[in-house]
């Protein structure tokens, strides 16, 4: 009898002449079954939506003679299923009694199906592509790009979203997505696809019109993918993380997203410090992923397979070096509001999470096809990684601790990167990059081999992040001479004294030196960067800022026209305000006060105009905040989430940060922002980063603070082991790094 | 050796902007390893020049591109190197060689050749619109530019022939249009005078071709170049 009425109520979903668009057909809606009837049987609410938003007219489902609502759940996932997946490499499982007591059973593999199903988001598309016109820059939101990776959803098992929390340009320009988006679509079993914070425009058409933020290549909404990754850049891209969870369809806590919810995992340089992210991410990764993610991925897989809960895949990951897993910890806070200790809350979970690197960097991961966007990105050209980690050991910067140790390429493996990339790309212009190009041990080989085999190809070659005293004469005269960009240098504290404490260890003659090469090679525009703000600064250590752009100016004119370019100097100052981040040796430091700030930026204006030098400064405000989340614990997440709430986005962008929202998530969430920002911190203090293990010690860094603060320097660790800990397990020591790695 | 390309832009690159097209065409050919030639002088570029920019958003099966080369391995390999080279959406139909002394591109251009969907949009009601657009001498439209006032254009002259039927889900339009240095009637100013008040950005613009004028006579830019 049930076989008998199943049947014919299947024949008629197929006789009728609106599939696939309304796949229940009109002729059954006589005595209708409404959605709230679904609800309550058992349809989920965001099911509803999926169905609904896909052109489905569900306000009356009907029942057929006794047919219980069950059986119409079921058999409306069913046969969707079937019809926007007509591959059948999926199983569907037919329940033998479509009674109440199997509900619990088949709708969840209806459930798992139908998620699989919905996967052909045409009518998505379709939808998404009315909006674009209204747009500024559509193509942010289109893909397309030549080597963006197109796969079958029918062919794989898993659906990655990478995601990056910034604008496409941005986005599209970052390495890292280029080389993890190569290593995750080399699996054949996985698809990783692109998602970019949309821009204020497309957000809130996708509001007003109800629509999903969805993925570039295949258009489908983030909450049917399994895994959303996100690289965490920059802390003031929190916002635009938060916003496109919410705009994907997902609630924005780990707590709140059940078994059906994609998997949200993070990495990136931020999350090394990932306790202001804790409660919206289910899984952090800590250190380089281009080598464990696929392998973690091989593990999804098979856990999606068996079918294990999203517990039972975090208790396999946080159990694998690397991977931390923040609600398998608790954060223990003391009376005075410090932290306690941040410990594992069940059996099989590590204390410390430590880092992992890639070792054999030489053979890693390289996307030989990278994607060329249509729009201008920010960077877009060719990028080549000439070596990860630096050693120069500058005591205010983090990646100088949080990427070592040193780990070179060849020249002969770079300029086979730079030549295929060339012939797969178009590109005509290549850069250089690394923390420190200057260090490269081969850059004349390099830049000479480079330039010999692009010479017939018009191809530039750039160099950004030099630092000053690698500007070695030989270079600068090789530069093609119409290509002179303007000379940007970074001695980032204008005193030597202020050099020493933050140990970069640059003189100003090296520095005097450097310009006035440049100068007698045709340069006549010269930017500096410098903080403000640092340890133990003082208006003197300001003033110094000025009195070196004065010199520079001096030496312009000093130099006889015959030999110098013949239009006026231009020379530009930056300051950005200093922020002490996790993992340096300026962790325990607060932060300059938002009035001295504002009075040392007063100072620089006042000197700087009469020497016709041009001044540009960072938003204080902006700096403060970045210091609140960079140096905040689990109870700043709340200010992330309600900010996020109260409308703020892109704080990152100037001109799109809005102090006064942030100021209002703040007092409501009764946080006091100086406890972060402007306190200082004991060095028995537990640090709320203090469970992640980056290699570099704790101990290290505490006396590259204490000799900070005496004012002695450390040299580069090329020349001798510093013992910063990294020795003997990550790094070997020692003058060479290149390649072998092996301890 | 000069060569003029016909090509498509499809659905899928539709937003991409005339300046990004640029590009995109430059590194393809940087791709396909043809030998272009480049300009002299101070800052060397491809000599690669395209006949006129197409509004973003629209598809295109009538777009033009003329490149030189130092040396030509025979148009039809160019061709097919070139299509090898380009990424999805964009399709070369078409190929021919060209006098050197020929002019550029876009100072052949004269008329142009569109079709426009308004979906939703009744045919009857349209074509009365066409039938009295065309009878009428004088068709005035706003025009709005970013530098100056907005002013009042009469685009009669410009609206060379215009038909339009009935499509499943509303009316098309074909229409050709002056276009090129002389007299420039873009689709959207078309629109306006069709159907006021219509968000041009929401229709579907297709161009269909380009043409030039051989002894007063219009003949598609491929067919033209082959006259020089």
């Amino acid at each position: 009898m049930e076989e008998v009425k199943r049947e014919r109520l299947e024949e008629e979903y197929s006789r009728s002449p609106d599939f696939p668009s309304c796949p229940f057909p009109k002729v059954l809606g006589e005595r209708g079954l409404g959605e709230g009837a679904l609800l309550q049987k058992g349809l989920l609410p965001q099911e509803l939506r999926i169905l609904r938003r896909r052109g489905m007219r569900i306000g009356k489902i009907c029942r057929v003679h006794n047919y219980s609502a069950e059986s119409v759940v079921y058999f409306f996932m069913k046969k969707y299923a079937e019809l926007v997946f007509p591959s059948r490499s999926w199983r569907f499982p037919g329940p033998k009694r479509l009674t109440g007591s199997a509900l619990p059973w088949y709708s969840v593999k209806a459930r798992a199906c139908l998620k699989a199903a919905v996967r052909r988001p045409h009518v998505l598309k379709e939808k998404l592509s009315k909006l674009l016109p209204l747009v500024q820059k559509p193509a942010r939101y289109t893909g397309g790009e030549i080597h963006a990776a197109m796969k079958d959803p029918a062919k794989v098992s898993v659906r990655y979203a990478f995601a990056f929390p910034d604008v496409y340009e941005v986005g599209m320009s970052h390495l890292g997505l280029r080389i993890l988006y190569e290593a995750l679509n080399r699996l054949d079993f996985l698809w990783c696809e692109r998602v970019f914070a949309p821009w204020g425009d497309m957000e809130a058409l996708l509001r007003q019109e109800g629509l999903p933020l969805a993925t570039l290549e295949s258009a489908t909404p983030l909450r049917d993918m399994d895994v959303i990754g996100f690289t965490l850049q920059y802390e003031m891209s929190y916002t635009n993380l938060l916003n496109i969870l919410d705009l994907g369809g997902l609630p924005l806590r780990s707590c709140d997203r059940g078994e059906d919810m994609p998997l949200v995992m993070a990495g990136g340089p931020c999350a090394y410090h990932p306790e202001p992210l804790a409660p919206f991410i289910d899984l952090f990764f800590m250190g380089e992923a281009e080598e464990a993610l696929p392998a973690l991925m091989e593990r999804y897989r098979q856990a999606k397979a068996q079918g294990a809960t999203k517990e039972e895949f975090l208790l396999q990951a946080a159990s694998l070096p690397g991977w931390y897993v923040p609600a398998f910890y608790d954060a223990v806070y003391k009376e005075d509001g410090t932290l306690q200790a941040t410990v594992p809350n069940r059996p099989g979970v590590p204390e410390r999470i430590t880092k992992q690197i890639v070792r054999d960097f030489e053979h890693s991961v390289w996307p030989m096809s990278p994607m060329v966007p249509y729009l201008e990105v920010v960077h877009d050209r060719i990028t080549l990684e000439l070596f990860r980690g630096c050693t120069r050991g500058c005591r205010f910067c983090q990646a100088g601790m949080i990427y070592r140790p040193v780990r070179e390429r060849s020249v002969e493996t770079l300029l086979a990167q730079a030549l295929e990339n060339m012939r797969a790309t178009g590109y005509d212009e290549i850069s250089l990059t690394s923390l420190s190009t200057g260090d490269y041990s081969a850059l004349t080989q390099l830049i000479g081999a480079l330039s010999r085999e692009t010479k017939d190809c018009h191809t530039i070659l750039s160099l950004p992040s030099l630092r000053i005293d690698a500007y070695a004469k030989d270079y600068m005269e090789g530069v093609d001479n119409d290509r002179k960009a303007g000379l940007t240098l970074a001695p980032e504290a204008g005193t030597q004294r202020m050099r020493d404490v933050i140990n970069k260890n640059v003189t100003e003659n090296d520095l005097m030196a450097s310009v006035e090469d440049a100068f007698r090679n045709g340069w006549d525009r010269v930017k500096f960067y410098f903080m403000l703000g640092l340890p133990t600064e003082t208006d003197e250590d300001v003033e110094g800022i000025a009195d070196l752009a004065g010199k520079v100016t001096r030496l312009y004119r000093r130099i006889p026209r015959e030999v110098r370019s013949k239009r006026r100097l231009t020379v530009t100052v930056s300051t950005s305000n200093f922020v002490p981040k996790p993992f340096t040796p300026f962790q325990w430091c607060p932060q300059d006060t938002l009035e001295n700030l504002g009075r040392k930026q007063g100072i620089l204006r006042r000197a700087l105009k009469p020497l016709g030098v041009s001044y540009n400064w960072h938003e204080s405000s902006v700096s403060r905040l970045e210091a609140l989340v960079a140096r905040g614990d689990r109870r700043v997440a709340d200010v992330l989430e309600a900010a996020f709430r109260k409308g703020c986005r892109f704080d990152g962008w100037n001109d799109l940060f809005r102090l006064s929202l942030w100021e209002e998530a703040i007092a409501e969430c009764g946080i006091d922002p100086d406890f972060y920002i402007n306190r200082p911190r004991s060095r028995e203090e537990t640090l709320p980063w203090d469970h992640i293990d980056v290699g570099v010690s704790k101990e290290f860094l505490w006396q590259e603070y204490q000799k900070a603060l005496r004012g002695e320097t450390t040299p580069d660790c090329r020349g001798a082991c510093q013992r910063c800990g990294m020795a003997g397990t990550l790094c070997k020591g020692g003058p060479s790094y290149a390649g072998d790695l092996s301890v | 050796m000069r060569v003029i390309f016909r090509f498509e832009k499809g659905e899928t690159v539709r937003y991409v902007s005339h300046l990004d097209m640029l590009r995109a065409m430059q590194r393809t050919l940087g791709r396909s390893g043809l030998p272009v030639a480049y300009s002299q002088g101070f800052h060397p570029h491809m000599l690669v020049t395209f006949a006129m920019p197409l509004p973003v958003g629209a598809t295109s099966q009538g777009e033009y591109m003329d490149v030189v080369f130092r040396e030509g391995p025979g148009v039809e390999e160019i061709a097919g190197r070139l299509a090898e080279a380009l990424p999805p959406g964009w399709t070369v139909t078409g190929a021919h060689t060209v006098a050197d002394s020929a002019p550029a591109l876009m100072a052949m251009t004269a008329q142009c050749d569109w079709q426009i969907d308004f979906p939703g949009m009744e045919a009857e009601a349209l074509g009365a619109r066409v039938a009295s657009l065309m009878a009428s001498s004088q068709v005035l439209v706003t025009k709005t530019s970013p530098k100056g006032p907005p002013k009042e254009v009469n685009i009669r002259d410009g609206i060379l022939t215009l038909k339009t039927a009935a499509v499943p889900d509303g009316a098309r339009v074909w229409a050709r249009l002056a276009a090129g240095s002389q007299l420039n009637i873009g689709p959207g100013l078309l629109v306006d005078a069709l159907a006021p008040g219509i968000d041009a950005r929401r229709l579907l613009l297709h161009r269909l071709e380009l043409y030039g004028l051989w002894e007063g006579k219009p003949l598609p830019l491929l067919e033209l170049a082959a006259c020089y």
